[in-house]
């Protein structure tokens, strides 16, 4: 059993999933721990001991259900084994007559339990059940498993071949046809084994075709689909921006030389001196957390990628309390609160209907950061990153690049994720050039893989990031 | 009760069943492994979920102490494990300064007088003046207890670093005193609501188990049990209602906790069963965003089929 769980262990650390040797030790002793007979006991035994994280547990299930259970999940079919009445010993004429595959086969087969029996088969038939693509295939792959096991479409006549052999060595009627009974009824095992083996992986591999299936079909989706996958994948970049500002250097400040005189680590510090302060200690300096204030443009010229840059806000959001979120088109309106309440898909729709802003008018982005300016005075602040995202396209409009060198000069940092290519900025009405220089940092964002390359420069040292 | 570690898997669901928890079979495994391979037990899942309540059923079971550590942002060793109490290191050195004079008046060189002093060094850096956190509580107690580190994604990664020692090795180290190694293995479990993700490190201390939301006949059955004077009808339908509350996409799910709550005010409402008056009076109790509220009106004829 333990060869087993270890190979188990394998085959999890090949899918991805860390198991680390400690673990693996742990689920041998939990195995020895618990009744193997029960397979939720022992299969929460393994999960508890060997997957640590939740994302994992989807592979855990598979693989178990691939490595433990000897017919998926219908069951161990028992076949019912004769008590062994003594039959005479077998002339070797007669073992001849059965081949040597056959025999050994057969030799092996009486000493296998069902579960080894299953793990043969599957081992055997590996390469016939991932072929496997249509119920009518089924046969065929069954009879390429038992071709492999050395029990093809010969093994009914070898039997034949045996029993006549038997009586030829002089053993009577009923003798021989009882030693027949016997094989056969090994071979049938065996058969039985195979037919259950690939009626489960068949229905394995079709529900796992349909899930795949299903979930290309929502990727695609073009309105509202935030499945959870994307959305945990989301929340886990910005975890992973918030944990770099976090640790940005310029974030980081020495302790206070004066200021609040910590008495208690003062006194600690001083115990072998006799309480007498030679070293003083003061307290921590309240931590300055980011402010973020984000711009997100939701008009037309946006729309592919408008719900992921949503996406991002609203994560960005739950992950920082003072956080505000802001749309525009060609006005700019606050939807913090809106973002606040709803869930990811919710919020998104919501943001995409604001009250106070024509979402249908075309865009001007001149105007809409003069109304952020004029409207939210308060939302920038020496503490804030301003985040913009948008396209830069103002439909010829006055881009008043003034504007954002106020702002520039107000916030900490300038930030502009665009979804368009670089090599279009400053093509048609786009304005960038006139934006970018107002930047502290400008990127192209346009997924998930670019956001984060966005997001590992954000924090960089500031200046390197300039373009 | 007895005190005596659960016996088998099946020992361990009876024993919390006692202590009014209901536990499922692969639950009560990862938790007898836990106990029985005296490994600390990390548990992941929504929020209220009974995650915590997890800890205090063992503790009732097992009859242990239980031992609490709540996690917040800038949670420390000196709120964690010990501090030294100043206060009276420094009213003992006043008092003492005399009986040092004594000690070393009659000392002939100074040499001498450090020596006598240094004898004594131990005095201010000993138990007397030790105060025991939870972490150290748990340690020094003489009696087996249960340790539960409450929503350790809370904390720092700092602290989580910091409690590595205590969770492998079940030890802690006092700069000042050495390192001190728990008298009696504590069970040990941490929660975590996955706000913020914890590192693989502690993660490979632990055994884990993910707590969902259970099926409704078991939320009945828990309904039943906290609330006995609901009605069976009542604890069904409130089992039901809740599952499909969980299915709608609200901000925030509502817990088992607020299942037991309602089930408790419609007692006092005397409600036999639920219908759309009385679920709509409640819903409030259960939800707690006014968006989430709205919505579970909307689908209130859903919820009660």
């Amino acid at each position: 059993m333990d060869e087993h769980i270890l190979q188990f262990v394998r085959a999890l650390r090949a899918a991805g999933v860390r198991v680390s040797p400690p673990e693996a030790a742990e689920a041998l002793v939990a195995a020895g721990t618990i009744d193997l007979d029960d397979r939720p006991t022992f299969r929460a035994a393994l999960r508890g001991t060997l997957v640590k994280r939740d994302l994992d547990l989807d592979v855990f299930e598979q693989l178990f259900e691939l490595y433990f259970s000897p017919y998926g999940s219908r069951g161990i079919p028992r076949t019912a084994v004769d008590p062994v009445d003594e039959l005479p010993p077998l002339p070797p004429e007669a073992l001849e007559a059965l081949g040597n595959e056959l025999r050994a086969l057969l030799d092996r087969l009486s000493e296998m339990s069902d579960l080894e029996l299953a793990l043969m088969v599957r081992e055997a038939g590996r390469e016939a059940i991932a072929g496997l693509e249509s119920l009518l295939q089924r046969g065929m792959a069954g009879r390429a498993i038992l071709d492999a096991l050395g029990a093809g479409s010969g093994a009914d006549a070898a039997l034949d071949r045996f029993q006549a052999a038997l009586k030829a060595a002089g053993m009577d009627e009923e003798t021989a046809r009882a030693w027949r009974a016997r094989m056969r009824q090994q071979l049938d095992r065996l058969r039985t084994a195979v037919r259950g083996t690939v009626d489960s992986e068949f229905e394995r591999l079709d529900a796992q075709r349909r899930r795949d299936r299903l979930r290309s079909d929502l990727t695609r989706a073009p309105l509202g689909a935030v499945t959870p996958r994307e959305s945990a994948e989301m929340a886990r970049l910005v975890e992973r921006l918030g944990r770099k500002l976090d640790s940005l250097p310029e974030l980081r400040r020495r302790p206070r030389r004066r200021g609040a005189l910590d008495m208690q680590r003062t006194w600690r510090a001083n115990l072998q001196s006799g309480g007498v302060p030679f070293r003083l200690r003061w307290k921590k300096p309240p931590q300055h957390k980011p402010q973020v204030a984000a711009l997100c443009d939701i008009s037309n010229s946006m729309q592919s990628t408008v719900r992921f840059m949503l996406h991002f806000l609203y994560r960005l959001q739950d992950r920082f309390s003072r956080v505000r979120t802001f749309v525009f088109v060609s006005g700019t309106e606050e939807v913090t609160a809106e973002f606040s309440e709803a869930d990811a898909g919710t919020a998104i729709d919501r943001a995409l209907q604001p009250r106070n802003i024509a979402w249908y008018s075309s865009t001007n982005y001149g105007r809409s950061l003069e109304s952020f300016a004029t409207e939210y005075p308060d939302a920038v602040t020496p503490r804030t990153i301003l985040l913009v995202l948008g396209d830069g396209r103002g439909n010829y409009t006055p881009p008043r690049a003034d504007v954002l060198a106020t702002l520039r000069g107000r916030a900490r940092r300038v930030v502009w994720f665009n979804p368009e290519s670089r090599l279009s900025w400053g093509l048609g009405d786009s304005a960038m050039p006139a934006y970018v220089p107002h930047c502290t940092q400008v990127a192209e964002v346009r997924n998930v893989a670019q956001l984060e390359a966005a997001i590992d420069a954000m924090v960089a040292p500031p200046g390197r990031s300039h373009p | 009760m007895s005190t005596a570690d659960f016996s088998s898997v099946a020992d361990c669901v009876a024993r919390l069943d006692a202590a009014d928890y209901l536990i499922d079979a692969e639950a009560a495994t990862v938790a007898y492994l836990a106990t029985r391979m005296e490994k600390p037990l990390l548990v992941e899942g929504p929020a209220g979920v009974g995650k915590t309540e997890l800890a205090r059923a063992l503790s009732r079971a097992l009859d242990r102490e239980l031992i609490r550590l709540q996690c917040y942002e800038g949670l420390d060793e000196a709120k964690a494990l010990y501090e030294w109490e100043y206060a009276k290191q420094l009213l003992y050195t006043q008092i003492l300064r005399d009986k040092i004079g004594d000690a070393v008046g009659d000392a002939p060189t100074l040499a001498e007088a450090v020596e006598r002093i240094a004898v004594q060094d131990d005095v201010f850096f000993s138990d007397r003046f030790l105060l025991p956190r939870p972490l150290l509580k748990a340690i020094l107690s003489e009696r087996p207890v249960v340790l539960l580190i409450d929503e350790i994604d809370k904390g720092d990664a700092e602290f989580e670093a910091f409690l590595l020692e205590m969770l492998g090795d079940y030890q802690v180290t006092v700069p000042e005193l050495g390192t001190l190694t728990a008298r009696t293995r504590p069970v040990t479990v941490l929660t975590s609501n996955a706000q913020r993700e914890l590192s693989d490190a502690l993660r490979r201390r632990c055994l884990h188990l993910h707590l969902d939301f259970p099926g409704p006949e078991r939320e009945r059955d828990i309904i039943r049990r906290r609330v006995p004077e609901a009605s069976a009808e009542l604890a069904r339908q409130v089992a039901q209602a809740m599952a499909k509350l969980r299915t709608l996409g609200l901000r925030k799910l509502p817990s088992i906790s607020e299942s037991i709550d309602w089930a408790r005010a419609l007692v006092l409402l005397n409600a036999e069963t639920l219908d759309p008056a009385v679920v709509s009076e409640t819903l409030s109790l259960v939800l707690k965003y006014e968006g989430d509220v709205r919505k579970g009106r909307e689908s209130l004829h859903a919820l009660l089929n």
